[in-house]
């Protein structure tokens, strides 16, 4: 998750601080896990997203954008479709 | 650095389940083996402090609750308290004592050409010493329980310091007033049996207070943080 954040210029979380984040999401029932066993080594636990954490995630996203688009209005900044 | 053994022990200590614990721990071993073979030591990837991070996760999981543990906290309150009310006790009972008096009192006459020391302590003495024994008793119960909360990695510690520092005091007073009540039951008698009692009574009384403002830092519901990714660095 860390690399992938790394990736994309997002580089600043901790992998450690991904533990409780990912916790909290599940506690909340956002997320729920499973695992799956390794090449060789010992099972994965690995998350995905449930239906209230799309739902969630949907609602994050446009909050996002909505938030986005004004702050580009303010700044007169243009953005690449 | 044992990341991993330093996170089961600070587990153990949080009093996490230890089927949640072996289960985080298969998790966290998983990971950090994947990290090392990407070139990443175990300190860089869960961060500096491996107990913080522990006692975070183990928070954001639920996992994480106070324990009453009435008797511990009781206990070390009390025992903190000791020293301070020995010192107490000193002033009132040791300062007119013949070994004192030895050292500093000056000759009274006992008899025909019989003199002994006395010493009479000023009242401001006494009472300062009297203050002295209550501050040290007081410093001395919440450092005591200070210090065993603390082991026990106690999530209500602060809330526990903070109401104890607050009401100790009163608390005293009640263990005092409720000894004075049974002494009078006694009608103040000095038997060791009735001292005894009296002791077990202030004992008790202080004992019970303390577990009381334990129970209401418990009691108080602490609600999870958000959702935050710390930074690298």
């Amino acid at each position: 998750m860390t690399r992938r954040l790394e990736e994309r210029g997002l580089g600043t979380a901790r992998q450690g601080s991904i533990y409780p984040a990912v916790a909290r999401l599940e506690r909340n029932g956002l997320l729920e896990s499973f695992a799956q066993a390794g090449n060789g080594g010992p099972p994965r636990k690995y998350y995905r997203l449930t239906d209230a954490g799309q739902r969630a995630l949907a609602d994050w996203s446009s909050e996002w954008v909505t938030a986005r688009t004004a702050v580009d209005s303010v700044l007169g900044t243009k953005r690449e479709a | 650095m044992d990341v991993g053994r330093t996170c089961k022990r600070t587990w153990r200590r949080l009093g996490v389940p230890r089927r949640e614990a072996a289960e985080m721990l298969a998790e966290l071993d998983a990971d950090l083996a994947a990290a090392a073979e990407g070139g990443v030591a175990p300190e860089d990837y869960v961060g500096a402090d491996p107990r913080a991070f522990a006692i975070e996760w183990a928070e954001a999981r639920g996992l994480v609750r106070p324990r009453l543990r009435l008797l511990s906290t009781s206990a070390a309150a009390l025992v903190g308290a000791l020293p301070g009310a020995g010192f107490a006790l000193f002033a009132a009972y040791g300062l007119s004592s013949q070994a004192i008096g030895d050292v500093f009192g000056t000759p009274v006459r006992v008899g025909e050409n019989a003199y002994q020391n006395y010493f009479e302590p000023p009242a401001w003495l006494i009472l300062g010493l009297y203050a002295l024994g209550a501050l040290f008793a007081y410093a001395g119960a919440l450092a005591s329980v200070s210090a065993v909360l603390r082991w026990w990695l106690d999530p209500a510690r602060a809330r526990t310091q903070r109401l104890l520092a607050a009401t100790l005091p009163l608390g005293t007073l009640s263990a005092i007033g409720a000894t004075i009540l049974f002494a009078w039951t006694q009608n103040f008698g000095t038997t060791p049996s009735v001292v005894l009692a009296d002791a077990f009574v202030a004992g008790f009384a202080f004992i019970l207070f303390v577990g009381g403002i334990r129970l209401a830092a418990v009691r108080r519901r602490v609600e999870p943080g958000p959702v935050t990714l710390l930074p690298t660095t």
